[in-house]
C-alpha cells in the first residue's frame, strides 16, 4: 500500500509546492509554545484523530455497497 | 476480536482512508517524523483496542483514551453498528484514539459490557437459512467488496 501510491503523493505534493501550496504550519501559530516538539506533536494529534473520528462515522453512515435493489433482489431469489 | 481484526479493511477503504488522512497532515503542516509517531501511535493502539481482553481503563481513564472495552463496544452486534435497530447503519464508539468526540457528538457509550461480537449477517441467518456470502479468501473478500460497491455482486 505505503510504495504503491507514495510515488504518486510524492509527485502531488511536489506540484503543489512548486505551485506555491503547503506553506500553512498548525505549530507555527504561537511561536515559543506549539513549536516546542511535544505540544507540536499533541495538536497534531489532536486534530487528525478528530478527522479519523469522522471518516469512521462516514465509513458507518453510508451505503458503500449492498444497499442497492439489484444485489437485494438477487439475494432473496 | 484479536490484535489484528484492526488490519482487516477493504483495501479500497485503505486507501481512501489513508488519502484522506495524508492530505489533511499536509494542510496544517505536520512534520514527516511527527507524522511516522503519529502513525506508529495510531497502529499500537488500535492494536491494543482490537486484541480479546475484557479490559477498561476505569471512570476516568475511560474518557481520556479509548480502551479496549470502548473499541469492543463498536464490534458489538447491535449496539457497535447500528442505530436504530438490526441492518440500520451508525452505531457507537468510533473514536481512534480519543473519546472526545464521540462524547461531544453523543455517539458514546460507556456501559461496562461485553456483548458477542461481529456482523450481524455473518452470523444471523436471513429467511433462507444461510448466512450472507463474504468471499472465501483475501481476494475473493475483496473483488465481492467492489463488485458489490457497483452493484454487481
Amino acid at each position: 500500500m505505503f510504495f504503491t501510491l507514495q510515488p504518486f503523493f510524492d509527485d502531488a505534493m511536489g506540484v503543489l509546492r512548486t505551485a506555491g501550496w503547503g506553506t500553512f504550519h498548525l505549530d507555527e501559530v504561537w511561536p515559543g509554545v506549539t513549536d516546542i516538539p511535544w505540544v507540536a506533536f499533541a495538536i497534531y494529534l489532536v486534530v487528525l484523530d478528530f478527522v479519523g473520528y469522522w471518516i469512521h462515522r462516514g465509513q458507518h453512515q453510508f451505503n458503500w455497497c449492498g444497499g442497492c435493489i439489484r444485489c437485494t433482489t438477487r439475494n432473496a431469489r | 476480536m484479536t490484535m489484528w481484526s484492526d488490519d482487516r479493511n477493504h483495501l479500497l477503504d485503505d486507501i481512501i482512508h489513508d488519502a484522506l488522512i495524508v492530505i489533511v497532515a499536509q494542510l496544517i503542516g505536520v512534520a514527516p517524523g511527527q507524522f511516522i509517531a503519529f502513525v506508529a501511535f495510531t497502529q499500537l493502539s488500535e492494536s491494543l483496542q482490537h486484541a480479546n481482553l475484557r479490559l477498561s481503563f476505569g471512570a476516568i481513564g475511560e474518557r481520556l483514551w479509548i480502551s479496549p472495552r470502548f473499541h469492543r463496544l463498536h464490534h458489538s452486534i447491535g449496539l457497535g453498528h447500528e442505530s436504530n435497530g438490526p441492518t440500520t447503519l451508525g452505531g457507537h464508539n468510533f473514536g481512534v484514539l480519543l473519546p472526545w468526540w464521540d462524547m461531544l457528538f453523543r455517539t458514546a457509550n460507556f456501559d461496562n459490557r461485553y456483548d458477542p461480537t461481529g456482523i450481524r449477517d455473518q452470523v444471523e441467518p436471513r429467511a433462507d437459512g444461510r448466512v450472507r456470502d463474504y468471499g472465501r479468501g483475501f481476494w475473493a473478500q475483496q473483488w465481492l467488496g467492489l463488485k458489490r460497491m457497483v452493484g454487481r455482486g
